[in-house]
């Protein structure tokens, strides 16, 4: 029996793959046959997860604010037994959940969420008390550093996100303070492994979406933590950054969830090409030359460098990854950081800012160019308009920032207007005559 | 299993040590330390988790900047401030070190910023909050304002320092502790 159990879970992510079983019986599949070991309450509903988390999210919420009324009849002691009396109770709730509901992911999760939140009303409680000085910084980074194991510890994927939108709020506020944030990417970096064992879920699940989600979005805003001491060298970042995010996307994440489930390939395409159209201006690049700001040597500027060549050393792994395992046509957008680099470096030998211009402006052209090739190669609509808006974008860019004259501007929108319907049409006509529409 | 208990009690340890290890460190300063008082300018916001307080501005927040102090200040940069006592009773820093002075009041302050024409260094004291109940905030509030305008008495806290570090203890409305003064005022007609 054992090893027949073991032959299914194997051969159902492949049946799920090629379309013989939808996600709904692969999962009513594994159930039935306990092939998993955990998640008595996992389902397409999963109502008393949410319920659970919401309900310990009122809870915790509520003591924070019941708290926060400050009742200057409580004496300091008095103070001082109820912040230990909230942490044992939220401890005892940890502790039951692990002894006797491991398997329900709504006490993990509900559990998780209310220790969470106790923690954080026995520290504002200290700080109320004592008068503690200062804005939400240090409170937020114990705050953080307490509830991380947490998320560990009960497998809480909502613990891990609330986790992430503490760190990033604390990055924000250390930096709006004048600090270096660059201790945020350490932060970001103990969830990791957390985050990479819960996204094997991701194809099924939809609590490593969000996180995965999560993990996406809290990246991107922490471009504003970088130190900067280094003329232009959020481009350097940023460019890597969604390169690896694409490239993962594409990847790691194989057999291919649905698109809500994929948040790395959106958020690092959409975001790389959104960067790539900012560098086709002038003003990321007469910023980027050494001596305009530059004040020597400080450790954040080596956190800067540091997590550009651990981003880009990513980058390369994983272009190889995916060239080796799908082709190179995946691996195009992981182009941009070469790129980008070789500009850059440009810059600081001055070079003037419109080589770099002109390099983005060229490596979209050919990034347009090239989808609407595949399109048409494998007949594929959805890769053909999307180098077709590839190449749109830029060139309402380019007109709303030259010096063209209205008229000629016009004749050749109207131009391409025509070209792309006309593409459009003849694909059509050849996919009809394949016989795939 | 048996480790992940070992794993929880770990982190069970850690989340009641740290709040422990917060307190006990007030609690000596209130115990053992000298009390001083500054005077004050105070308003009243709110914080989202700790509730309403009374922020504290200090009139005596500068120091001058010395000539071979050792090293250039920065902004966040920790030193320690030597306090005396003027003849109003109220303490006013006079000189700093970057070193810990081995006797007389002092405090471990971190530099606000350094204005350099004017040759000061401004001090961001810790202790710039007092919280209170959320009813009684505006109503401090709209005392400290009154009582600004030609009041002799001074709006003054008392602090307790023990080895460079502060604890704010008490906020002072027309010589009175806050909540005195806030009882007074309400039983008056």
């Amino acid at each position: 029996m054992k090893k027949h159990r073991e032959w299914l879970r194997k051969e159902l992510p492949l049946l799920e793959e090629e379309g013989v079983l939808s996600m709904y019986y692969a999962q009513a599949l594994r159930e039935h046959y306990a092939l998993e070991e955990q998640e008595d309450d996992t389902g397409p509903f999963p109502v008393t997860i949410l319920l659970g988390i919401l309900g310990a999210f009122l809870v915790g919420g509520g003591l924070i604010l019941l708290l926060g009324h400050n009742w200057h009849e409580l004496t300091r002691s008095l103070r001082t037994v109820l912040i230990f009396c909230f942490l044992l109770l939220s401890q005892g709730f940890v502790g039951w959940v692990l002894l006797r509901r491991r398997r329900s992911v709504a006490a993990r999760e509900t559990s998780a969420v209310l220790n969470v939140l106790f923690v954080a009303a026995a520290i504002a409680l200290i700080g109320q008390t004592y008068h503690i000085p200062g804005n939400l910084t240090s409170f937020l980074l114990v705050w953080m550093l307490l509830s991380l194991p947490v998320c560990y510890l009960l497998g809480s994927v909502v613990a891990a996100l609330l986790y992430l939108a503490g760190s990033t709020a604390w990055g924000i506020s250390l930096a709006s303070d004048g600090g270096s944030a660059a201790w945020f990417w350490l932060l970001y970096a103990a969830i990791l492994p957390f985050a990479v064992v819960r996204l094997r879920d991701v194809a099924r699940r939809g609590a490593g979406a969000c996180l995965a989600w999560g993990l996406c979005l809290h990246a991107t805003v922490a471009g504003c933590f970088l130190a900067s001491d280094i003329p232009g060298v959020w481009i350097l970042v940023y460019t890597s950054l969604f390169a690896c995010m694409y490239l993962t996307g594409v990847a790691v994440l194989q057999p291919k969830p649905p698109w809500v489930a994929r948040p790395f390939l959106w958020v690092g395409s959409v975001g790389g090409l959104v960067l790539a159209y900012l560098l086709t201006y002038e003003w990321p690049w007469s910023g980027s030359r050494y001596g305009a700001r530059w004040s020597g040597w400080t450790m954040s500027s080596w956190v800067d460098v540091l997590l550009w060549a651990g981003l880009t050393a990513t980058v390369v792994c994983l272009i190889v990854r995916v060239v080796r395992e799908t082709g190179w046509r995946d691996a195009i957008q992981g182009v941009a950081p070469v790129l980008a680099l070789l500009l850059w470096a440009a810059a600081q030998f001055g070079a003037a800012p419109g080589l770099a211009m002109l390099g983005f402006n060229v490596y979209l052209v050919v990034l347009g160019v090239l989808w609407m090739a595949l399109g048409i190669r494998e007949a594929s609509l959805a890769r053909l308009n999307i180098g077709m808006i590839v190449l749109m974008v830029l060139l309402l860019l380019r007109f709303f920032d030259s010096e063209i004259p209205m008229v000629v501007r016009g004749v050749v929108y109207m131009l391409l207007g025509g070209i792309v319907w006309g593409v459009n049409l003849f694909m059509l006509k050849r996919r009809r005559k394949a016989g795939l529409a | 299993m048996r480790g992940i208990l070992f794993v929880f009690l770990g982190v069970a340890v850690l989340q009641l040590a740290v709040p422990a290890s917060m307190i006990l460190r007030r609690e000596q300063v209130l115990r053992e330390g000298g009390m001083v008082q500054f005077r004050t300018a105070p308003v009243d916001p709110y914080d989202a988790f700790r509730g309403r307080y009374v922020a504290l501005r200090y009139a005596d927040n500068t120091v001058p900047l010395q000539d071979g102090a050792g090293q250039s200040l920065k902004r966040g940069m920790r030193i320690y401030v030597v306090l005396e006592e003027n003849e109003e009773g109220f303490v006013q820093p006079v000189s700093y070190s970057l070193s810990r002075p081995e006797e007389g009041r002092y405090l471990r302050v971190p530099v606000q910023w350094v204005n350099k024409g004017s040759r000061m260094v401004q001090l961001d004291y810790p202790f710039d909050r007092y919280y209170m109940n959320e009813y009684e905030a505006p109503r401090a509030e709209q005392a400290v304002r009154r009582l600004d305008r030609g009041n002799p008495e001074p709006t003054y806290v008392t602090v307790r320092l023990l080895d460079g570090r502060a604890v704010l203890e008490a906020l002072y409305l027309d010589g009175k502790p806050v909540h005195a003064y806030l009882e007074e005022e309400q039983g008056q007609p």
